[in-house]
């Protein structure tokens, strides 16, 4: 399998009046062509500012160190001009907020064409005309989105032509998040992020919407951020989880469901899967704050088996078995707790 | 004293306009006291600056030094006492219509727009030359035309409060109509009055000037707009005298500023939001 | 403790005069249509149903923020909407409302001190040193350090938030807590942890909830009783513990199970008001897998199946 993106020791920064917020510190990542990551991690916990330092939109925050390595480039390296070029080409994204991601005031016809005018003109707004989203009704454009809105199961629902002369108030949050999902893919995409693709739905289109993805990420390479448990059980093949701007377990998606290492995976895990009659996990504490950082490992004072190394030592990433984790439970050889 | 330091760097523009208005209100207060001379007193014409004339004299030999002193007295007056009464109408025309809306609402929005849209200095033109020169109709004409836009303000700002969620949790808790006025809205609306009533200061000392100028002021007292009046019909500016047109015209404008300043500063400050990063 | 009887609440959307001019009809959003239901001392009540079904309505109509269309709500016995000055604000004592997004239903400008000290003064409850203890033993129950007595909404995080809307309404001690989505927008982990301390709470002051959430699994594990809401109507009323095996509505099934559904046409012009359409029949029949012709005609009502178990669908026996 070959390596798609690699992320080695992303540090980025926020500096605000209330002082320097460490949103990603030492992100090492890696997704392999075709496969799907699944990114989790409670808000706040810096994964929003790692996808988008992928696309370099993480301003006002600054990439201090690190790099992003796709297809063999370095990303933190490109000029803009160069980086607008993989934005949407190389790297697509599909925004979270069905309601809002959509322009109002244009159809969802002209919408998409927008975006087929921006992949063949370069992003270069002189060579489009502001108005020109109206304009290309050509055969070629017709059938290009509807080959996209086909395969996402957008075609033989509904027909296609009353669909694109439809403004985004006008339909469902389901139709309006494959609508958005088609967008990204009319940039023919190596790698397709989504971003809480599952969330503000009801439950019918969010079935939907998972099995779109499911069929994309056959053929795909994607990076699908979320906490819904079920999106990233149906769709990823790997997982990662963050806690304070750090990775602190990667693996298999069923191994690292099924057997969860590190005490916050486990936590996480255990506070979205409980039934009747269960005692719900223990939870002390607050969640992490990004400025004054704890001592140690950033997890230790909401830790259920926190020791007194976890205060001191900030813990290095440890391979147990096809998994890597970040904590001190693992360090000393223990595999088993 | 540390503390009032920090305080004090906190926010520069604020602390500078507080100053700069406090300098003018006691040079307005203190006007019999410090004046040199007596502004109405005539004697040599056109003398330049000197020790005895500090900003020299005009064309009846008044000094202008102690003419501007005494001239602060009357801008300021008319620029407050004129803020105040169109504040306070403003405040109560948009509490009322907020909060009870409805054909009182309807009635009292219909009237605001109606004097919104109507051109403001040719109306206050007309009634001041209908009752006539006086530093009190001027008062008058300035306060009960300048309300509307308040009165739109604080209406919209009732309406969203209203509306908001934390009104509501009130009333889940056994709040009256009252008690919310009291507790939630009038809290919330407080900070944004202070902030109209300091630029309406300012309004009202710029428009007692445009009408002094205009010589529908009281022609014996001494206010900046009258002293530009005379500067620019008795040959002031014709004849380069500067020390005579140029201190009000720089009083009015740094008065004007001072007043801004606080006022977008209040502003800043209301909302405990913006305060947090300020603060830091 | 609380009784529900065939509760309507609709709203009338209105057009500009414009719009009317270019043949736009007024538009009547059935919120609730039609919900008979009752909560029994100290027990919890969850109340499931997607976004848009009518539960926050329903929460603020029960407690007269809102005044019903149709229909009435006993509070031991007496009508809510009846009530005189003295008696309803007994009731706002006696029953409280926590919402959902605790980001805009504090006052921003309030700190955490006030906003506890507000409803005891609002209820003439205690002198001052009084007050300062009952604040004290409040922010001790909700895990919140003194420490944040001072701070405003706007520095205390989600779940902080939330903990304090919640000691908020539970200050002034009332027995029925109507919760509308307490959970929605927090993390997995903060929301569990509210989730304890809100069972916590129950035991130890004998609260008696409604517990509104458009979560399966939170409900599933809180309540003593579930009851399932669609477009504006209740179709499914059951015991906790038979909720995950015993749900006989087709809608319930479909909410515990991720199957596909049968789609209806969704590019649909009305599609904000298709909720509650006021047609005949079923109000799930667009979506049932099962409809029969009988599903479209006529709209069936709440019928006991079993001891403590109330379905609304023709095909239920």
């Amino acid at each position: 399998m070959k390596e798609l993106l690699k992320v080695t020791g992303l540090n980025v920064v926020f500096d605000t009046p209330a002082g320097r917020v460490h949103a990603n510190r030492g992100i090492n990542l890696m997704v392999n062509e075709n496969e799907t990551l699944g990114l989790m991690g409670e808000s706040g916990c810096g994964k929003t500012v790692l996808f988008l330092s992928l696309l370099r939109l993480q301003q006002p925050g600054r990439i201090v160190s690190g790099s992003i390595v796709f297809d063999g480039r370095d990303l933190t390296k490109l000029t803009t001009s160069e980086m607008q070029q993989v934005r949407g080409r190389q790297i697509a994204l599909v925004p979270q907020d069905h309601s809002t991601a959509l322009n109002p005031a244009f159809t969802v016809g002209q919408q998409l064409n927008e975006a087929l005018l921006v992949r063949d003109n370069g992003g270069g707004l002189w060579k489009t005309s502001l108005i020109g989203c109206s304009g290309r009704g050509s055969q070629a454009f017709q059938e290009e989105v509807k080959a996209v809105l086909g395969e996402l199961a957008l075609g033989d629902l509904v027909d296609t032509g009353r669909l694109l002369g439809r403004y985004p108030h006008q339909l469902s949050g389901g139709i309006r998040q494959r609508v958005l999902i088609a967008m990204a893919l009319l940039g023919h995409p190596r790698m397709l992020i989504a971003d809480e693709p599952t969330t503000a739905l009801d439950r019918a289109s969010r079935v939907q919407t998972l099995e779109v993805l499911n069929r994309l990420c056959e053929r795909m390479t994607m990076l699908i951020i979320s906490h819904d448990l079920d999106a990233i059980r149906t769709t990823c093949e790997r997982v990662a989880v963050m806690y304070g701007g750090r990775i602190i377990e990667t693996g298999p998606m069923l191994s690292v469901f099924r057997n969860p290492r590190h005490p916050y995976t486990r936590l996480f895990l255990s506070c979205q899967k409980f039934s009747r009659g269960d005692v719900l996990p223990e939870v002390t504490g607050d969640v992490l704050n990004l400025i004054d950082f704890p001592l140690g490992c950033s997890f230790h004072p909401r830790c259920p088996r926190a020791m007194p190394v976890c205060s001191e030592l900030e813990p290095a990433e440890v391979h147990v078995d096809d998994t890597m984790v970040a904590c001190h439970l693992y360090a000393t050889g223990e595999t088993t707790c | 004293m540390a503390r009032l330091r920090q305080v004090m760097q906190g926010n520069k523009a604020r602390w500078a306009g507080i100053a700069m208005l406090v300098l003018f209100i006691l040079c307005a207060m203190l006007a019999p006291w410090i004046a040199p001379l007596d502004p109405w007193e005539f004697g040599p014409a056109f003398l330049r600056p000197s020790t005895t004339n500090l900003l020299g004299t005009n064309d009846v030999g008044q000094d202008i030094f102690s003419e501007l002193l005494y001239g602060a007295r009357n801008s300021l007056l008319v620029g407050f006492a004129a803020a105040l009464l169109s504040v306070s109408l403003g405040a109560i025309v948009g509490l009322v219509a907020g909060f009870r809306k409805g054909i009182l609402d309807d009635l009292l929005m219909g009237a605001t727009d109606v004097f919104l849209v109507m051109p403001m200095l040719p109306l206050a033109i007309l009634v001041s030359v209908y009752l006539g020169p006086s530093i009190w109709n001027l008062t008058l004409v300035i306060g009960l035309l300048w309300w509307p836009s308040t009165a739109r303000v604080i209406r919209s700002q009732v309406l969203s409060i209203r509306e908001s969620g934390y009104v509501e949790s009130a009333r889940a808790l056994g709040a009256s109509d009252l008690w919310i006025m009291r507790r939630h809205v009038l809290p919330n609306v407080v900070p944004l009055l202070m902030a109209k009533f300091v630029l309406t200061v300012a309004v009202a000392m710029l428009m007692e000037a445009s009408l002094s100028f205009l010589g529908l002021g009281d022609p014996i007292a001494k206010s900046w707009g009258m002293m530009l009046r005379y500067a620019f019909l008795r040959g002031g500016f014709v004849g380069g005298l500067w020390w005579w047109y140029a201190p009000p015209g720089l009083a009015i404008g740094l008065c004007i500023l001072s007043l801004t300043l606080i006022s977008f500063s209040i502003e800043e400050k209301s909302d405990p939001r913006l305060k947090r990063v300020l603060e830091r | 403790m609380l009784e529900v009887r065939d509760l309507k609440k609709h709203f009338r959307i209105r057009h500009n005069p414009l719009a009317r001019l270019r043949g736009h009809r007024d538009h009547i959003v059935r919120a609730i249509d039609g919900v008979t239901f009752e909560i029994c001392e100290g027990e919890v009540l969850g109340l499931v149903g997607e976004s848009g079904c009518g539960k926050t309505t329903l929460a603020k109509t029960v407690l007269r923020l809102y005044l019903p269309t149709n229909g009435d709500v006993l509070f031991r016995g007496q009508s809510v909407f009846g009530m005189g000055r003295n008696e309803l604000k007994q009731l706002r004592r006696e029953a409280q409302i926590v919402f959902q997004d605790s980001n805009s239903t504090l006052d921003p400008r309030m700190n955490a001190r006030h906003m506890l000290e507000e409803p005891l003064l609002l209820h003439r409850m205690g002198q001052r040193s009084e007050r300062r203890q009952r604040i004290a033993s409040m922010m001790e129950k909700v895990m919140l350090s003194p420490a944040f007595l001072k701070r405003h909404p706007a520095e205390l995080s989600g779940g902080q938030r939330q903990r304090l809307s919640m000691a908020r309404a539970l200050i002034i001690e009332p027995r029925l807590v109507i919760a509308d989505e307490p959970l929605a927008g927090l993390d997995p982990i903060v929301s569990t942890q509210l989730l304890d301390l809100m069972l916590c709470l129950k035991r130890e002051m004998g609260l008696t909830y409604l517990f509104i959430s458009h979560d399966l699994s939170t409900v599933t594990y809180a309540s003593d009783r579930i009851a399932v809401m669609y477009k504006g109507r209740i179709v499914e009323i059951i015991d906790g513990e038979r909720f995950q095996s015993g749900a006989l509505h087709p809608y319930t099934r479909f909410l515990q199970s991720p199957e596909r559904l049968p789609v209806e046409s969704e590019v649909n012009g009305d599609i904000h008001f298709r909720h509650g359409n006021g047609g005949k029949g079923c109000v799930f029949h667009e979506k049932c897998p099962n409809r029969t012709s009988i599903c479209t005609e006529s709209s069936p009502g709440l019928r006991d199946i079993a001891p403590g178990h109330k379905v609304a669908c023709h095909l239920v026996n």
